[in-house]
């Protein structure tokens, strides 16, 4: 059974490039997508003399903002145009950042029919990579030149290709791209939320991407970011709904957490998460509620106020000790200076020093206190009392717990 | 003692919910599941935290035997995971509802790629997730992130296997996989093939951190990559906010799990020991005033359900009997007989938890070790304690004549600044043998004790070996730097047991 929520959830759900098929929203970046498929024009159909040239280009972004999704939709278009005349390849940086890896990869995804020659070169392991890789590389070449296709290599999470060995594997896709004795037109596109990535690059590298960047910024205005807002929660042929939709996103509390998510981050994919988490509250309508819920699920949870909150007090007043110390000095504190603060409320726990040592280790593990200046290397039974410590919470936030907990017991107002 | 009949019980209780999992066809995953062992392998404290439980628990080291997937490592015996019999979760109906609605039905595309749950300890986080994807047609994948410790290629094939076990596919001959590449390429292919919907468990993500980010990225954004309906959802007892400030994902769903209240604590371990069935003919009624008062006398130094839940079933029968012999009709009275029984026992199994530096026992085995060392190393220590903990300026005052018997305090109160923070200072090898003289032609004096021939450095590298002086290696002057690592209490233990007086040489307290 499809309800109605579950219809609003895949429209909401963030995922990746959920444009490949349909556009649920118009992002505004015709400009850019028009010259990204004139740049993929001239390596698959040609420029105006006919001549089809090799080319790079670099997209930048912030993350969310539909980077991934602009060079789906310009290669979507070409590959339904001409698709006897391009091969597309997509490496991801979170899994092929090193040379072997995006070498194979690439010979994986030209060469998926023809398993039995890839498995002689690639996957014997009793040479070393680097001596297979000429033969791969020169392989490689003789089958592009034999497919006589023109090659679009989609590289996402360009920022995890700085380091040497993957710009070697930029160096050698420009020689191939380079050499006029093959025709094997390559367009590179690099996908990345890193806008200095240049500078990380070879010069050689640099300049060929220097010449042609699209930066994307979502420029969108507040009104036009609710109109994405009751787009996405809409249904087509559900006009019910949709009136609901409109009287939710025209609540004042609605569009004052949407607001305060517009100047902190334009981008579609926040805004979807923040619409998919309320839609997962609730049934069968969204109510205000439920979107400001979501808001502080997502972005003003208060974690240290959460977790102390989640402590019982025997611990709590370790934290107290803690706060009385730092709100002396600042400097970093050593246990034992707390466990003096606090000795006597602790003992009427009948808890020992012993006790208190544990909470100090819980505490670590919880990594509300961390260990400063290398001391937690060399853990073990006397230094503990022994090694300084700075607590994570920050004032205001200890102001808060001492406020939230719910039956403090009265001998914390006095130290307070 | 009482430990054994509980775990027979759960035994029992297991292998029943097991056989009624198994009937049911559509939640396979049970069968397939790696041994998912709460316990974080890296810090001593923890690993010590699951030798005080094995003599309840039957959890042995199976680390080496996961990649088998036998049919007997599927066990948990962690108390926590007692109500996993029970047909709801107690107080965690928000987060069971989003959970539902995050993973819907196999009509509805609509899973997201990543979801994370976090809480502390023992808050139902993975009995939560494990009642949700019981009831749906997904495949599921768990892995316990210290897994890696085995090594990255034991993990990555461990998960591929889980994933192929589901189908009807063999692995090839030579199957092997050791990089991200090949981790994508498979889960790919499978995924592919047979379009499956599959939800990838990582419990205790927090250990992948640091070393493993990559692997953490790429199990976060794997629907992206594979454009399949795939879900990672990662449990960790940290915040997302501490976890991973710099894997800031857009796609990534936080669900908070707090902690138990009072109320729910007494409904959970009251269900835990009724559904035991050692209650007998003792009416439920009093199985809940047992428990309440055992929780409300607790709950300000403990609310973690794994303790209390323990001490509850642990004393429950021998409550049973004394309800049973007794003539006395009053509960509060019965209680209170057995109240220091059990208080007693509550201190021990807190703790045991971390019993490294901790513990009387312990402590005072620690001060016998100490205090069973030869003599010189006494002084050596004292001496290190010392120029750790006394400016170098200051040593003239305190040395200067080494016959001293009494420190001139009259002298030295006048510059007396009582808030001077206590500072650690590293020390030189020269300074430290000056102080070791002196206090050793002191104390021997007073003893009549004559002999001094020592071998100076082989002591000190004997303590450092011990961890009991730390080698802080060489400063530009090839000088080599020292400190003490010992606490002003056991170096008062030692200074008594030699007639030293450590307190009227300490600067700090002048």
């Amino acid at each position: 059974m499809e309800t109605l929520m579950d219809q609003v959830r895949q429209r909401v759900v963030p995922i990746r490039r959920t444009g490949w098929t349909k556009t649920l929203v118009t992002l505004g970046y015709e400009t850019e997508e028009e010259y990204l498929k004139s740049v993929i024009k001239q390596v698959v159909v040609g420029n105006s003399d006919g001549v089809k040239v090799s080319t790079s280009i670099m997209v930048y972004g912030p993350p969310g903002c539909g980077k991934s999704q602009l060079v789906d939709k310009a290669v979507k278009f070409h590959e339904k145009e001409h698709k006897q005349a391009l091969d597309v390849v997509r490496l991801e940086g979170v899994y092929c950042f090193s040379l072997q890896d995006s070498v194979m990869e690439i010979c994986n995804q030209i060469i998926d029919d023809d398993g039995a020659m890839l498995e002689g070169l690639g996957q014997d392991d009793s040479t070393p990579f680097d001596e297979r890789l000429e033969g791969i590389l020169y392989y490689l070449k003789n089958k592009l030149i034999e497919t006589k296709k023109s090659l679009i290599i989609i590289i996402d999470g360009m920022e995890k290709f700085i380091d040497d060995s993957s710009q070697r594997l930029l160096y050698n896709l420009f020689d191939i791209s380079a050499n006029s004795a093959f025709s094997v037109p390559i367009c590179i596109i690099g996908i990345t939320t890193c806008v200095d990535i240049l500078d990380s690059f070879e010069k050689r590298v640099r300049s060929r991407f220097s010449h042609r960047q699209i930066n994307l910024i979502p420029k969108v205005e507040f009104p036009a970011y609710l109109g994405w807002a009751t787009e996405l929660l809409s249904l087509s042929n559900k006009k019910e709904w949709n009136l609901q939709v409109q009287s939710l996103l025209e609540n004042k509390e609605v569009i004052k957490i949407l607001r305060s998510l517009y100047e902190a981050d334009r981008c579609i994919g926040q805004l979807k998460r923040l619409l998919y988490t309320a839609t997962l509250m609730c049934d069968d309508t969204i109510t205000p509620a439920s979107i400001k819920d979501a808001y502080t699920q997502l972005f003003g949870m208060q974690c240290h106020v959460l977790m102390a909150l989640d402590l019982p007090v025997s611990e709590l007043v370790v934290l107290l000790g803690i706060f009385k110390k730092i709100q002396r000095s600042q400097q970093a504190w050593q246990p034992a200076e707390v466990f003096e603060i606090i000795k006597k409320p602790y003992a009427s726990f009948q808890l020992r020093k012993d006790d208190f040592i544990k909470t100090i280790i819980k505490l670590q593990d919880m990594e509300i206190i961390v260990p400063v200046g290398g001391s937690h290397q060399n853990r073990c039974v006397s230094n503990l009392n022994e090694s300084y410590y700075k607590c994570e919470i920050s004032f205001v936030e200890f102001t808060e717990i001492w406020k939230t907990y719910p039956n403090l017991p009265s001998f914390f107002n006095e130290f307070l | 003692m009482d430990g054994s009949s509980s775990e027979d019980d759960g035994n029992t209780r297991k292998t029943v919910s097991r056989i009624t999992k198994s009937a049911l066809p559509s939640t396979p995953s049970k069968e397939l599941r790696i041994v998912v062992e709460k316990y974080n392998g890296v810090t001593p404290v923890k690993v010590d935290h699951i030798e005080s439980q094995e003599d309840e628990d039957e959890e042995d080291d199976r680390q080496g035997t996961d990649l088998e997937m036998d049919d007997e490592s599927q066990e948990e015996e962690v108390p926590v995971e007692f109500s996993k019999t029970t047909a709801s979760v107690v107080g965690r109906n928000t987060q069971m509802k989003q959970l539902n609605a995050v993973i819907p039905d196999r009509s509805i595309p609509s899973l997201p790629g990543a979801v994370f749950l976090w809480g502390a300890p023992a808050t139902g986080k993975s009995i939560t997730l494990d009642k949700v994807l019981e009831a749906k047609d997904v495949h599921v994948i768990k892995i316990h992130s210290s897994e890696i410790l085995c090594g990255r290629r034991a993990f990555f094939e461990t998960f591929v296997k889980q994933l192929v076990r589901h189908t009807n596919l063999t692995l090839a001959e030579n199957f092997k996989c050791d990089s991200l590449r090949l981790l994508y390429t498979n889960v790919y292919n499978y995924l592919c093939e047979k379009s499956l919907r599959v939800v990838a468990v990582i419990e205790g993500a927090e250990s992948l951190r640091g070393e493993h980010d990559d692997i953490l990225r790429m199990l976060i954004s794997l629907q992206d990559i594979t454009q399949c309906q795939i879900c990672t959802v990662l449990i960790s007892r940290l915040p997302p906010g501490h976890f991973m400030p710099n894997i800031l994902d857009h796609s990534i769903i936080p669900v908070y799990f707090p902690q138990y209240t009072m109320e729910e604590l007494n409904l959970i371990i009251v269900k835990q020991i009724l559904s035991s069935g050692s209650s007998g003919s003792i009416s439920s009624g009093s199985c809940e005033f047992f428990v309440t008062m055992i929780v409300s006398m607790f709950y300000y130094i403990c609310r973690d359900l794994r303790k209390l839940s323990r001490l509850a079933i642990g004393h429950w029968d021998s409550f049973q009997k004394m309800i049973e012999t007794s003539e006395e009709v009053n509960l509060t009275r019965l209680w209170k007989k057995l109240e220091p029984q059990m208080k007693a026992q509550f201190f021990q199994l807190n703790s045991s938890i971390t019993a490294i530096n901790s513990g009387s026992r312990k402590d005072q085995e620690n001060a016998n070790k100490t205090l069973e060392m030869p003599t010189n190393a006494k002084y050596l220590l004292i001496a290190s304690y010392v120029a750790t903990h006394n400016p170098p300026s200051s040593d003239k005052r305190f040395f200067v004549k080494s016959k001293i018997s009494k420190v001139k305090k009259s002298r030295l109160a006048v510059k007396t600044d009582t808030n001077t923070k206590p500072t650690m200072r590293s020390f030189e090898l020269n300074r430290l043998q000056a102080i070791f003289g002196s206090i050793q032609s002191y104390c021997d004096d007073k003893a009549m004790n004559k002999n001094r021939n020592i071998s100076f450095m082989t002591l000190l590298t004997s303590l450092c070996q011990n961890k009991l002086i730390q080698h802080l290696g060489e400063d530009s002057c090839g000088n080599h730097k020292y400190k003490c690592l010992l606490d002003f209490d056991t170096v008062l233990e030692i200074s008594r047991s030699v007639n030293f007086e450590l307190n009227s040489y300490l600067y700090r307290l002048l």
